[in-house]
């Protein structure tokens, strides 16, 4: 059990690469925080930070208030489980358990106690005298697991670790982490580049993007609330659109210029620090979910735009639309399927204008629909 | 010709091809084992024609001439001496340094890596005048130590090693490390156990190498005391009568260890040759 913060870190490796910049970031103890970005964002260059496997180059890393950034992988007691599982080939499930407490010196019983417990925990009873190569990828990713958690560590950290399965089975595994970790209370660094997973799995989700934090809370805070145009763009499935508009004074307060098409905000919330009157007539960035777009009905229709393409999906649809105003951007619709859309169709659309989000031209957010 | 047809000739040449490449490899040593066992007067009249691998009227009578003129077991102890404690010095030497290439970080190590990739194409002979300069005012001519010491750091063993590291994934090393396993355990209980083809492929290559030797411990010792086979052959070569079945005879018992460490490590040299991509 512990409280993890990292102060300040930064990373640059020897090729150039600035793998993280000034993260700050703290993880309470007990908390699962999952770290999502795209590839290359710096998420495991955090992971293998904490874990002692590359040293910083500037900043601290903290555990529990003790500085521990210069201390050795083994003098942290810290767990990790690999994206490629990392299982000793040569061991069977049972040796590969007892590794980290043969390692640590514990007496032979108990040893034996806590594999037979994490055995349990985890349903490997029957594999324990199997090798690695004699198991599914499903079962690989519950030694790894099991070795994680034999010797009681006091941070778990997760790389990717549902990347190798398949889907079905993600999903699975996916529930059984976050009843795992809620079970062991064990504060819990989870890496991925999977923006559902992330917001499943996360009590607090930290997006990063090159290098750089861009806004961490609760899952819903960062749907609902994105700090700018990466984030909108990052969760959800799929993401925001971002389009260009311009705000401008209107009669019943400010209203986006878009394509032609005049959305005066209803509701939401200006973005705390922000205020509205001081983007009034600069160019702006007009966020829309894809499911505050629909086909309108008759006399409401705002503008109108041509399909690319369709994502039938079942229960509703994925419609690629060309941007009106003919900027050249691809506008995602999720609609229901009462329509029948085909590519090539123009479609009359209608916006929620109390979902409009707004972002200055450098991305950061000034205004949060309501969702 | 349909295909199957076609199939079965390609096969077929396949074999036959194969049959002759294995008979060119098999018909000295068929010759030398045949000669062996044959007075010495009939090795090489036999020697023009295929009856020159038929042991007719087989005796052990050349082996028997072998162990009268030189002290075989000596001799035979010696190679298997040296040869032994040079493999299992440069397994441990070579892996460690090919390990500490591959894996550690460390000032130099770049440059002293060059090093070793110069020093693996200087031939023993090209060295061998200032190496035996050196051990004669080291005072060590005519001991076991000086045709040890100088062959148990090898530059290609270390490349091997090397090479078959980079292979392993790291995260195996690393899931050790962060397990509470110092760079020493990570290397003997992970590392090591899942480099076996590697290090029976350098167990095989420096036994076959140093078995052979010759020159050097021509230079460097004197008497049946230290000397290994090879210089115990030769002497039946420059001491007359030339017997050739008593040389034969000789040549069969000084391979035979050689197909016996093979026959043990064969499986992971096999491996070791297509994992390390190096060739035999």
């Amino acid at each position: 059990m512990a409280r993890v913060e990292l102060v300040r870190l930064s990373k640059t490796f020897a090729d150039g690469t600035r793998a993280l910049v000034d993260l700050d970031l703290a993880v309470d103890d007990g908390e699962f925080l999952v770290l999502v970005g795209p590839s290359g964002c710096g998420k495991s260059t955090a992971l293998r930070l904490l874990a002692g496997l590359e040293s910083p180059d500037g900043g601290e890393i903290r555990i529990d208030g003790e500085v521990v950034t210069a201390l050795s992988p083994q003098q942290r007691n810290i767990a990790m489980v690999f994206q490629n599982y990392a299982l000793y080939p040569h061991m069977s499930v049972r040796a590969n358990l007892a590794f980290p407490l043969r390692m640590r010196k514990f007496a032979r019983a108990e040893i034996a106690r806590r594999v037979q417990a994490a055995a349990e925990l985890l349903e490997l009873g029957a594999l324990l005298e199997r090798r690695p190569q004699e198991l599914s990828g499903g079962q690989r990713q519950r030694v790894a697991m099991g070795r994680a958690i034999v010797r009681e560590p006091r941070v778990f950290l997760m790389d990717e670790p549902l990347s190798n399965l398949d889907a079905r089975l993600r999903v699975q595994i996916r529930t059984d982490i976050a009843n795992l970790q809620r079970r062991l209370g064990t504060t819990t660094l989870y890496v991925t580049h999977d923006q559902v997973e992330a917001m499943t799995l996360g009590q607090r989700v930290a997006v990063l993007n090159a290098g750089r934090l861009q806004q961490s809370g609760e899952p819903q805070v960062l749907y609902r609330r994105p700090a700018n145009t990466f984030v909108a763009g990052f969760i959800g499935s799929p993401g925001m659109n971002t389009l260009p508009a311009r705000l401008e004074p209107g009669e019943t307060g400010p209203a986006v210029h878009w394509s032609g098409a005049v959305l005066p905000l209803q509701g939401g919330t200006t973005v705390p620090g922000r205020s509205l009157g001081d983007f009034s007539g600069q160019k702006v960035l007009l966020g829309l979910r894809p499911d505050a777009l629909r086909v309108a009905t008759a006399g409401e229709a705002i503008l109108s735009a041509t399909v690319q393409a369709v994502e039938a999906l079942g229960h509703e649809q994925l419609v690629y639309l060309d941007s009106p105003g003919g900027s050249g951007d691809t506008l995602i619709a999720r609609l229901d399927t009462r329509t029948r859309v085909t590519a090539g169709d123009t479609l009359p659309l209608h916006v929620d204008a109390a979902r409009l989000y707004l972002f200055a031209a450098t991305g950061e957010a000034i205004h949060w629909g309501s969702s | 010709m349909n295909g199957r047809v076609q199939h079965a000739v390609a096969r077929l040449l396949g074999y036959i091809g194969l049959l002759i490449v294995l008979a060119l490899v098999l018909a000295p040593i068929a010759f030398m084992v045949a000669g062996s066992l044959k007075p010495d007067a009939r090795v090489l009249v036999e020697a023009g024609g295929l009856a020159a691998f038929l042991p007719a009227g087989a005796s052990l009578d050349n082996y028997r001439d072998v162990f009268a003129r030189v002290a075989f077991p000596r001799y035979l102890f010696n190679s298997l001496f040296i040869s032994a404690l040079i493999v299992i010095g440069g397994l441990v030497v070579n892996s460690l340094a090919g390990y500490a290439f591959a894996r550690l970080a460390w000032r130099g190590r770049d440059v002293l890596f060059s090093l070793v990739l110069v020093v693996m194409i200087v031939p023993l002979e090209a060295i061998a005048v200032p190496l035996f300069y050196q051990v004669t005012l080291f005072g060590w001519r005519d001991t076991y130590l000086v045709q040890i010491l100088p062959f148990v750091a090898n530059a290609f063993s270390i490349y091997l090693f090397y090479t078959f590291f980079l292979g392993l994934p790291r995260e195996l090393e690393e899931a050790a490390r962060l397990d509470g396993a110092g760079v020493l355990r990570t290397f003997l209980m992970i590392i090591l156990p899942n480099s076996r083809p590697v290090f029976a492929t350098v167990a095989i290559l420096t036994f076959l190498t140093q078995w052979g030797a010759f020159m050097w411990p021509l230079l460097v010792t004197s008497g049946e005391a230290v000397r290994p086979l090879p210089l115990a052959i030769a002497t039946f070569y420059t001491l007359p009568p030339l017997q050739w079945g008593d040389i034969f005879a000789f040549g069969v018992m000084m391979v035979a260890p050689i197909l016996v460490v093979f026959l043990v490590f064969q499986r992971w040299f096999v491996r070791g040759v297509a994992t390390t991509g190096i060739k035999g």
